[in-house]
């Protein structure tokens, strides 16, 4: 156990450490902020002293050096824009993105799981149909596109919730239905093909002939089979949620992480972009080894790390 | 089966929304938002940095004349009148300016305002580590500042500038020099800034989505009715609109030129479309001699083949006026008003053209930024089309345009707009049209001889002569491109009482109340 | 843009054998189901309509009218005309073209790079196998808006770049899965048996595994051309995709999305197109997948 737990680590540091040198190249490459914050009156002497200032005027090794020995203090330096710590304005725009994911997530379960199972246990019934269209829709259309049709219906034509914005409950039910529904329609249709199989499997007939009565059936020996596979596609959802549902963040002036770093890297605030993107690595790295363990948990059969 | 009931499904939902689109009526509910002492302001982008004299001024434009003040500044028309400063003494040559202050006047944390308060900001200006934006501003023109006693600051400059009091109307807030003495370093401001404007900053949310400003009782000027002002980042625009719509926000600004139309329809609303003194315009290159754009018939062809009241009615939704030069009208002074745009003229276009020596066009590319309505590029490159000449479009960010600008390197055409800080034409004509001006590929010795005049010259009678006559010149010379006068859309319930400053983009709270 | 749909395709488990009855019943069945017919008729059309677009189309999709602007879907205008008269139609067909190619690039790009790199990832194991594996995780946490934003500020907006964009987005998904095909072949027979005849690594990647993980290849091509579709189309709504005046799915609901009130159909029919190829693009794709396994174990 320590010895891939070591590995993990391992592999997880070599990760955060790849893709701190990738965004710290990749926003450098992007502009130069020199340019878009002085005036246009300003002479290049001007941003030089400006570019002096943010550190910039070094070579980009020597900076990234200087990053490096900051960070593990935890100090990724100050916004170029608000002046005040980069970590801390990521920190901020952190709990809006959680509390949608989270809500998108459990949208997503509590609407597709029980679809899903009701779809199994009734072939061809009103949920079979109906889990049909309701999967089919949710993985074709771009979130954005429902998030527009949301507002113009809900919010600007029947008046029932805000448009946009952060706050009460209310602003949250658009943008959790428009971004929970791709993967309501992924969990659903999973569950209902995972609790199909299980349900024609030699072990359930064995169980029906022997007499045990069919909510009993459904409930214990299938719905355990399938909660696996269920279990790691909801958390793998929620390291992809958290990285940036961006346009539903846009449309609906939601406070989020995705927002921030398209925003950010806008205005070329390098030292916001590079802890928004090496904090997102950080939770994708944390989520994905919590699925890994549960997993293993789970299912000690498999023995993959 | 599937297939059948989606497609039904779709349809419904079609049918669903055709209805409510037809047949929804709003009625804007006329109440405020919180309360009658609150006004909630729904902007369009976050707040960034509260010091006013580092943040960019697109950030400090909005909050600036709340919280802080200055010696001179700006009326409702964009006159120049005393604030902080009682007087002012200009020497002849432009090169000395003395201000006599006011007494009497506290700051937020109730420290007397004296002169050396000036001086302080002057220097967190000029001090490289406070990053200050507005440096290129004062740094190559103030010489010295000294304050003879408390209540008199003179200013030295290096060389004449007739515009320094525009300068210090539109960029100097007035700092509190202790106060700042006794931070650690200069960006600890920003986050407690303390000043002397109507309104003190009671609460700024992180990542700037909010701004709450508290009044300031002990005002040097008329108090403001309002005693909590919210402001509240918006950035979608069709949200900001439907906030509005709702009543969420007592006022809206920059609202897009499309929902134009339908707000001005809407019962419980004001809507005001007000001009910044801003021209959009399309910047040429005309310093290659290689380039078609060298010659001033092609300029003038190009200009005759847009029809510049088309693009208004459609792309702007009528919000817009024609511009003939590069001077706003909308200016106190040096707008020519019987200047008048280049006819649409596709014939005359097309004769100029092949007189220029481009009788089948030529080819040439556009560099256009996201924040401006890309319909506009898109109209222009059609009509340009169809007199032959084929044009590229190449839309950037805003950082790439910028940088882009600053080092010349937009060409040949560049779309842009010159917003007015200043209420006076140097900001824009330097910049644009003068042969050493950061945003200029343009030179003519008639300009640059009237632009060393005007330098020398205070006073707006005598300036607005002046930029007159460069106004004529760059018509004539078909400078660039004047498409329209730039516009922004206001709207506000009916029941609140706010005059939208005229002429700039500044927002001003100071006299807004409820009726 | 890292969307929810843009980085994870659902994969449907593999219920055992005998779960369903892997007999030439099942087969014939499959065969006629309406749903794949359908689908792939619903792509044939779009693909034609995209693909003769410029002959097809009653208007100059970029041709402005500005006296007919936002016109409702009409006789002459199917699909009504946009905020600069153009026909809406002509550009959804017009946009159908340039994000259909966009996808297709993308996609065989991302799904061949993938491919080689999960092969070889897996044939050769070690420290090649898990930097490849940690590049893979760092596209999955990368934001592809990032990315767009880089790519763009570097070489410029351009279409090819928002292939290039779009490719690095989306080839881990094809590396991982053909990786872990690869693994499991890399230990049969006849691999061992080839290399053991002394064959170079490349010849056995080619000969040997290639073959064997073609069908999944297949299979993942036409299940990720929906959500590539849709990772364009929402970078273009940001304003990251195609430039103007070139029309696209995404630009055009983005620059509809002002006047939902009193124009919908600006935004909503190109919406409802692109939807309604996604939707086709992942039946035909679940049904290929259906096929491909009923067809290995009848065999």
């Amino acid at each position: 156990m320590p010895a891939f737990l070591l590995r993990r680590i391992g592999s997880a540091l070599v990760t955060l450490l790849l893709m701190s040198v990738l965004i710290f190249v990749m926003v450098r490459m992007v502009g130069d902020p020199a340019h878009l914050m002085m005036p246009p009156e300003a002479t290049e002497a001007d941003r030089a002293l400006f570019r002096e200032q943010l550190g910039l005027n070094d070579p980009v090794p020597v900076q990234y050096a200087r990053f490096l020995s900051t960070i593990v203090r935890g100090d990724f330096g100050n916004s170029f824009h608000f002046g005040v710590p980069a970590l801390s304005i990521v920190e901020d725009r952190l709990g809006p993105s959680l509390l949608l994911t989270l809500s998108a997530l459990a949208f997503a379960i509590f609407t597709g799981v029980p679809l899903g199972i009701a779809a199994a246990v009734k072939k061809d019934g009103f949920a079979d149909q109906f889990s049909k269209i309701f999967a089919a829709l949710g993985q074709a259309a771009p979130p954005f596109f429902f998030a527009l049709l949301f507002i113009r219906l809900f919010s600007v034509g029947l008046g029932w919730l805000p448009t946009g914005g952060y706050g009460s409950w209310q602003h949250l039910v658009l943008p959790v239905i428009a971004l929970g529904w791709y993967s309501a329609a992924g969990l659903c249709r999973l569950t209902q093909a995972n609790l199909t199989a299980v349900l024609q499997s030699e072990y359930v007939k064995m169980a029906r002939i022997k007499g045990v009565p069919e909510h009993v059936v459904v409930l214990k020996h299938a719905l355990k089979n399938a909660a696996l596979p269920v279990i790691t596609f909801a958390a793998s959802q929620f390291g992809i949620l958290i990285g940036g549902a961006v346009s539903i963040e846009a449309v609906f002036s939601w406070p989020g992480f995705g927002s921030l770093m398209v925003e950010s890297i806008n205005q070329l605030d390098f030292t916001v972009v590079q802890a928004a993107v090496i904090v997102s690595t950080l939770l994708f790295i944390v989520i994905n080894f919590t699925v890994d363990l549960l997993y293993a948990l789970i299912d000690p059969r498999i023995s993959h790390v | 089966m599937v297939f059948s009931k989606v497609i039904r499904g779709l349809l419904a939902g079609g049918a669903l929304a055709a209805s409510l689109a037809s047949g929804v009526v709003h009625a804007t509910t006329d109440k405020p938002a919180v309360d009658r002492d609150t006004l909630v302001v729904g902007v369009e982008k976050e707040f960034q940095n509260l010091d006013g004299l580092v943040t960019i001024s697109g950030d400090s434009l909005r909050y600036g004349w709340q919280i802080y003040d200055t010696l001179y500044g700006f009326d409702l028309e964009g006159k120049i009148v005393p604030r902080l400063a009682t007087s002012v003494t200009i020497s002849p040559d432009s090169k000395v300016f003395t201000y006599k202050l006011r007494k009497g006047v506290k700051f937020h944390n109730g420290t007397q305002f004296t002169s050396k308060d000036v001086k302080a900001s002057v220097e967190h200006i000029l001090d490289p580590k406070s990053k200050s934006t507005r440096r290129p501003y004062f740094a190559p023109i103030v010489d010295s500042i000294e304050t003879p006693d408390p209540y008199t600051v003179t200013f030295k400059l290096k060389v004449p500038d007739g515009a320094f009091q525009n300068k210090v109307a539109g960029y100097l807030y007035i700092l509190p020099g202790d106060y700042l003495a006794s931070l650690a370093n200069p960006d600890a401001f920003a986050q407690a800034p303390v000043s002397l404007g109507p309104y003190k900053v009671k609460r700024y949310a992180p990542g700037g989505s909010e701004l709450v400003l508290e009044r300031f009782d002990d005002f040097w000027g008329e108090k403001p009715k309002i005693k909590t002002l919210i402001f509240k980042a918006i950035t979608e625009p069709v949200s900001r609109v439907n906030a509005i719509l709702r009543g969420e926000i007592d006022v809206a600004v920059v609202l897009p030129f499309p929902d134009y139309d339908r707000l001005k329809k809407e019962a419980g609303l004001d809507v005001i479309s007000s001009p910044v003194a801003s021209p959009l315009y399309i910047r040429v290159y005309t310093d290659d001699p290689a380039s078609p754009f060298s010659k001033r018939e092609v300029r003038q062809a190009l200009s005759y083949a847009i029809d510049t009241n088309a693009i208004i009615k459609s792309v702007l939704h009528g919000v817009g006026e024609p511009l003939g030069t590069f001077i706003s009208n909308y200016y106190p002074y040096g707008a020519k008003k019987s200047i008048k745009a280049y006819p649409y003229d596709p014939k005359k276009a097309r004769e100029l053209l092949a007189k220029a020596g481009y009788p089948s066009g030529f080819e040439t590319t556009l560099n256009i930024q996201g924040d401006l309505p890309k319909e506009l590029s898109e109209t222009v490159a059609a009509y340009w089309g169809q007199i032959g000449v084929k044009v590229k479009l190449n839309r950037l960010t805003y950082a790439a345009f910028q940088r882009l600008n600053n080092t010349h390197a937009s060409g040949p055409l560049a779309l842009s707009q010159f917003t007015n800080a200043l209420y006076d034409p140097i900001h824009p004509v330097g910049g644009a049209f003068s042969k050493d001006g950061s945003w200029s590929n343009y030179s003519n010795p008639d300009v640059e001889a009237l632009l060393q005049k005007v330098n020398s010259v205070s006073g707006a009678q005598q300036r607005g002569e002046i930029f007159e006559q460069v106004g004529q010149i760059l018509h004539d010379d078909a400078a660039g491109f004047f498409l329209s006068e730039y516009f922004y859309i206001y709207a506000k319930k009916k029941s609140v009482q706010w005059d939208v400053q005229k002429g700039s983009g500044f927002l001003n709270f100071r006299t807004a109340g409820w009726k | 843009m890292s969307d929810a749909i843009v980085q994870h395709a659902p994969s449907l488990p593999q219920p055992s054998a005998s779960a369903l009855r892997s007999s030439r019943p099942a087969w014939s069945r499959w065969r006629r189901h309406w749903q794949f017919h359908l689908s792939v008729a619903v792509l044939a059309i779009v693909i034609f309509a995209a693909s003769f677009a410029p002959w097809l189309s009653a208007y100059d999709p970029n041709g402005i009218d500005l006296g007919s602007a936002l016109q409702a879907p009409s006789l002459q205008h199917w699909f009504g005309t946009d905020q600069l008269g153009r026909d809406v139609l002509s550009r959804t067909m017009s946009g159908a073209r340039l994000s259909l190619f966009i996808a297709f690039c993308a996609v065989f790009l991302a799904g061949c790079g993938g491919t080689l790199i999960g092969i070889l990832s897996a044939y050769f194991g070690g420290w090649i196998d898990s930097i490849t594996m940690r590049l893979a995780d760092i596209q999955y946490a990368l934001p592809p808006v990032i990315l767009a934003m880089v790519v763009i500020g570097v070489i410029g907006p351009n279409t090819a770049n928002v292939i290039i964009v779009v490719t690095i987005a989306n080839w881990a998904r094809f590396a991982r899965v053909i990786r872990a095909e690869a693994l499991s072949i890399k230990h049969r027979d006849y691999v061992l048996l080839a290399r053991l005849a002394g064959a170079s690594p490349l010849r056995v990647a080619l000969r040997h595994i290639l073959p064997n993980v073609r069908n999944t290849f297949l299979v993942l091509l036409t299940l990720d051309i929906g959500l590539i579709i849709i990772l364009e189309a929402a970078l273009s709504f940001l304003g990251l995709g195609v430039q103007p005046p070139d029309p696209s799915w995404g630009t055009m609901i983005s620059d509809g999305r002002g006047q939902l009130e009193h124009a919908w159909w600006t935004s909503v029919m190109p919406g409802i197109v692109m939807m309604l190829t996604v939707l086709a693009a992942n039946l035909a794709g679940d049904h290929l997948r259906e096929g491909t396994r009923l067809i290995g174990e009848a065999d």
